[in-house]
Order: C-alpha cells, then structure tokens, then sequence
C-alpha cells in the first residue's frame, strides 16, 4: 500500500483541504496510508513515503532545506497547485520589492526572512507531477491518486479553458458579451467556472504553455486591452497565477 | 519545549515555557511564511482585489471576499439588489458549515475521541466519516453552485454577484440543504455527547460582531461584554497587537494587556438567544446550555452549523431571481475614500480597513484576522492550566488540545500589521 504524505510551505492550505477531501473518499482511502499530514493527522514526525503531495512555494531558506530533504525520502513529488507549480499570487510582491513589502508590514523588516521571489518547486528539485489550480481541485487530485494506485499516471493533456467552455457548452464570453478573458492562454481542468458564471478567466489555473510564446502572449494582452482590460490588472494576474511561465515567457527564469 | 501543532491548520508549533521541570507558560507559535497581502493588494483594481484577499486562506476565503466587497461598496455607496446580497449571505453561510464541519469532523472529533485522525477513527466507526463526508458533500454542492467552487469562490463581485442561481436550482438547494440538516442533527448528536477534553472557566471579554437582527454575520459595529463598539474605536483604541519575546507571531490584546476571544465561542456565548429552535433544541436535548466554556466551543460549532443550515433554508424559500444581479461600479470618488468593515469568518470576527482611490484602486488595506486575536487568549488559557504543573506528555496533549478548540487558522494570522514590539525582560 503506497505511503502518503502532505507538506505545507508558502500558501493558504485550500490545496489541501481539496486534498483532503480526496484522500476521504472511500477507495482512495483503502490504497492509501496516510504517513503524514499535520492539519488531519497526529503526527509530528516524518520518515519517508512514496507520495508527497506538496502545497505552496518556497519563500525562505528553511524551506528550500526542507523540500529537499523530502525530495531525498520520497519517490513521487507531485506540486500540488499554483502556488506549487508556478510561485503563487505571493509573486506580486516582486513589483515594489520584498524589503518594501516587509517595511510596509513590520516594523522591524529586518526580523523577517523571505526570499525576493517565491520559488516553484522545480526550480529547486525535482518535480514528477504537477496538479495545477488555485485551489487545485479535488477531482484532479482523486484522478492521480486513483491513477497512481494502479501503477499509471492521469493522461497529460494539453489544451486552454476555451476547449472546455466548447464542450460544456458555454458560449464565448469574449465573443458573446466582449468580456476580457485569459481561458485561451489558461491550462485547462477547472471546468471553465468563470464562463459559467458569465465573468472572464482570471487565469488561476497557470499559463498553458505548450505552444504559447512571448507574441502570441502579446497579441492577446493586447486584444484583451481594446476590450477594456486594465493593463495593469492582466500583468497583475499573469505574475499573481503564472509567475514563473510568464516570467520565462518574457524572457526571464526564476 | 517546543511540540508541533496538528489537527489544525497551517504551520504552527506550540511553546512550553519551564523551570526545574514545571510549567511557566505556554504560547503558540507561527512558523508560516508571510504572503505580504495587504502590500500586494495594494494598487489593485477593486475586483482584482477580491479574488486576491480570497487566497489568505483556504477555509475561509468566502469571508475575506465578502468582507472587501461590502466594504468598497459602502466606499462607494453602491446599493446591492436584495436578492444578489442573499445570495452572497448563502455563500458566506455555506462556508462556515463547511468549514466548521471539517473542523468539527475531522480534527476535533477524533481528537475527543482519542484517536488520531478521521481516518484511524473510520476504521473503527465508518458510519461516522461517511455522514460527516455527506455534510461537507452538501456544503460543496452548496459553495458551487452559489460560488463555482468550494475554495477560491469566483460569483463574489463588487456590487453583487455575477450569475444568479435559477429558481429551479434555488429549489435543487433546498432539498440538499434539507438532508443535510438531518445528518447535521445526527452527528451534532454524537459530538455532544462527548466530554471536553479539557475544563477551564474563562472570563475574557468576548468580541463578535454587534446585530440587531438575529445571529451575527457582518456589520460595521462590534459587541464585547455587552457593550456596542464602532469599528475604528475598537481596532484604533482597545485592541494592540504586541510582538512578544519567544515569539515571531503577533498577538493582540486590550490595551496591550488582557486577552479577549473571538470565534464561534464569543458568537454563540453573546448570541445564543438569536439562534434558530432547531439549534437550541438539539443542544437542550443532550444538556448543554449557554454560556459554553472555550473546551467546549465545539458545541458552539455544532449549533452554528444547524442554525447556518436552517438560515439556509429560509433564504431559499423566500428567493427570487435578481433582476440586478450585479451593480456596475461607475461612481469615481473625488478623493480617497476610506472604508471599514467586519464579517464574521468562521474562526470569529475579520477587521478590514481599506482604503480606495479616485481612480477605483486600492491604495492601502489593513486586515485583522481571527486567529491572530485569539493567539493570546489560547496561550493565556493554556498557560492558566498548565502553569506549575510538572512538564509531562499530558501537559503537552492539553496545551495542543487547546489549540485544537480555538480551530486556529495559522495561515491567516501569519500576514500581520503593525507591530508594536515589546520587549520583556
């Protein structure tokens, strides 16, 4: 029976409630232990596991130490949401600088440890899957837990919300009503919830970024800004969901 | 000695202060990473905004949604239709079952009942996980149809919500929330029947938000001992935070002294006669009656999630489409405008002071969440029964129990504001 374990780094924790919920679910319950999870089990200490599921970004030095302590125990690292895979909506921080975010908080910065830019799991281990989402869902999560059990993993596909706004459906916000919407360049699997509910993708699932590259990004930015988007919103999201992807899309890494 | 916190969320450890093996005091501690909210919130489109502060916390980001939009609508004086507000109180109300029931179900109750999570506990009674799945089942069927999902709502909007549930859905709801309840009663059932693990009489003030019209949800007025308080004369006035030694988490306190609660320990202690009958009669019914002591805030947790459910249901049967879903935004305000405003998140009462721009941009916020209210009163309390008494295992399982019942939500507390340092020595 595959061992299982959850870690926490810089993030809200609703990654892992959606975890949680999975690991709930009566036959992902019979294939799995549950090794360690701090917020629904008992234990302190952590020894090692065939699964982590690991939720947030790195945003200091102990949890770069941490992440790749785990990275040595356990055989399958998955990066459980935006945070994970990406760096998270903590990346806004970059515009004005860490040291004017921790001034305009604490009065005595100094006290405070975090990094300039928060870190996505791959940039400083190995990651062998990526559950994307913020929140990533439950649903994605049974899918690879399920997946997993039986020795394969869910099949990698590659395409934007716009491909499950068609199959659901739902007419074309931008089309239909010229609302600004990031779905054609957003990863796809949250079920096009913001269409649904009539509003533009804000892109929390991350960038798509198979075929997508620095012009076509640019033909759409623009597009979005002759349909009324602010441009400093569509930066704002594109650092806030997909920090790490626009970041090298603009030429950059992190 | 230092033990990690479990059973709650986000990275927290508790501290056991000692000399010659006997207990001093006690405090908790944060170990979270800060996330800097309110400086990235800065600048924002007010919309952007919203979806943003939602992401301080994965249990309660329908509250910190909710709490930006109602206070950039009051900047504003934007005027919300009746029914697109009812719909967002759902919402809100649907979070708070949600979360009280995994809180309840998932970390309070096997910690009750000695065991050391749900899913030990199952094997041993699997009826109980399977009723408590049906009822966090029913609040996500709630939260996403009203919302779009469970966390990360994306149907809060500034001026009302952006689609509207139909009527035929509204009556869908009403079923759900209708078998809900039942095993709401059932399990609230078992969980009363527990005894506390731990006792202690606590007269801290208690602080939830004031209403006049039944149990508490938001408003701009607070009520502690009694007593009404406007927004800014509490949080400007009354309540310090303070950086103690040991520690890097913020605490606030009374004039920077004594310690008061939030949650829904302080709600149902200062509100129980707004409840609804089918949350008094269930807790009449195995014994308890107000004012419950902080061991026992899970019997508070229970009547809320009974009475949430049976607000629930009258919101829908008196529901009616929108026919304004959503107010545009078109006032530009002349100079900034400042605007406060409280909502009570399931862990208790969250401040927000905001302030909006002429050109409709956040120019700065402050948030005061629960948690980092309560951190002084869980450490004082568990300092009060732990303090000399031999440094044991026992003391360590009491000082994490009361954690425990205080639900705290780390990840929220963490981003913190305007420290004053005190240094003790």
């Amino acid at each position: 029976m595959p061992r299982i374990a959850l870690f926490k780094l810089t993030s809200c924790s609703g990654c892992l409630n959606e975890a949680l919920l999975a690991l709930l679910e009566g036959d992902v319950r019979a294939k799995y232990e549950v090794v360690y999870f701090t917020e629904a089990l008992d234990v302190e200490a952590f020894e090692r596991a065939d699964v982590a599921l690991v939720e947030g970004s790195v945003t200091n030095r102990h949890q770069e130490e941490l992440l790749k302590t785990l990275r040595s125990r356990v055989d399958f690292l998955v990066a459980l949401g935006t945070c994970a895979v990406m760096g998270g909506v903590q990346a806004l921080r970059v515009e004005g600088g860490v040291e004017e975010a921790k001034r305009a908080i604490y009065p005595r910065p100094e006290l405070v440890e975090a990094y300039g830019e928060p870190l996505p799991l791959g940039a400083v281990v190995k990651v062998d899957y990526e559950v994307p989402g913020c929140p990533a869902s439950r649903d994605s999560v049974l899918e690879l837990l399920r997946k997993y059990a039986l020795g394969g993993l869910p099949v990698a596909i590659y395409e934007s919300v716009c491909a499950e706004c068609k199959r659901a459906g739902v007419a074309c916000v931008v089309v239909t009503k010229g609302i600004p919407c990031l779905g054609p360049v957003t990863r796809s699997s949250c079920g096009a919830i913001c269409p649904r509910f009539e509003r533009g993708c804000y892109g929390c699932y991350g960038l798509l970024e198979p075929g997508l590259d620095g012009g076509r990004l640019r033909v759409l930015s623009e597009r979005l800004r002759s349909m009324g988007m602010d441009n400093s919103s569509y930066t704002a999201l594109m650092r806030a969901y997909s920090y790490r992807a626009h970041k090298r899309l603009a030429g950059g890494s992190v | 000695m230092k033990s990690t916190l479990t059973l709650v969320e986000g990275e927290g450890s508790v501290v056991i202060v000692e000399r010659d093996g006997v207990v001093e005091r006690v405090y908790y501690e944060v170990t979270e990473a800060p996330r800097f909210f309110e400086y990235i919130a800065r600048g924002r489109e007010l919309q952007v905004v919203v979806d943003l502060l939602s992401r301080v916390c994965g249990l309660c980001g329908v509250s910190y949604a909710l709490l930006a939009a109602k206070a950039f609508e009051r900047c504003l004086g934007v005027e919300v239709d009746e029914q697109a507000d009812r719909l967002r109180e759902a919402l809100h109300l649907a979070e708070r079952v949600k979360s009280h029931a995994l809180h309840v179900f998932t970390m309070n109750l096997p910690e009750v009942a000695g065991s050391r999570s749900i899913l030990e506990l199952s094997s041993r009674n699997p009826g109980v996980l399977a009723k408590s799945l049906e009822l966090v089942g029913a609040a996500r069927r709630l939260m996403e149809a009203l919302g779009g999902r469970m966390h990360n709502a994306v149907n809060v909007g500034v001026g009302g919500v952006y689609k509207p549930i139909d009527l035929e859905e509204a009556r869908r709801l009403s079923r759900v929330i209708e078998s809900a309840l039942k095993v709401a009663i059932e399990l609230g059932s078992l969980v009363l029947s527990f005894e506390p693990r731990f006792r202690v009489e606590s007269s801290r003030p208690l602080l939830s938000v004031y209403s006049d019209r039944g149990y508490p949800h938001h408003g701009s007025k607070l009520l502690m001992s009694g007593r009404a308080y406007s927004l800014s004369e509490f949080y400007g006035a009354l309540a310090r935070s303070i950086q103690e030694e040991h520690s890097t988490a913020l605490h606030y306190r009374l004039y920077g002294v004594e310690s008061y609660i939030v949650g829904p320990l302080a709600r149902f202690n200062n509100y129980h006669h707004a409840l609804r009958k089918e949350a008094r009669e269930l807790l009449e019914s195995h014994g308890w009656s107000p004012p419950v002591t902080p061991g026992e805030s899970y019997v508070a947790r229970v009547a809320e999630i009974v009475d949430a459910l049976v607000e629930l249901r009258e919101l829908f049967e008196e529901y009616r489409p929108p026919s304004r879903p959503r107010a545009v935004v078109e006032e530009v305000v002349k100079e900034p405008a400042t605007c406060e405003y409280a909502v009570e998140a399931p862990r208790g009462v969250l401040y927000g002071r905001f302030v909006v721009g002429s050109d409709l941009k956040l120019l700065n916020c402050d948030l005061v969440t629960p948690t980092a209210q309560n951190l002084a009163a869980m450490g004082d309390i568990a300092t009060e029964i732990l303090r000399g008494r031999p440094l044991s295992e026992e003391a360590v399982k009491v000082a994490k129990s009361v954690a425990i019942a205080f639900d705290p939500c780390i990840s929220c507390s963490v981003h913190t504001l305007r420290v004053r340092i005190v240094k003790l020595r």
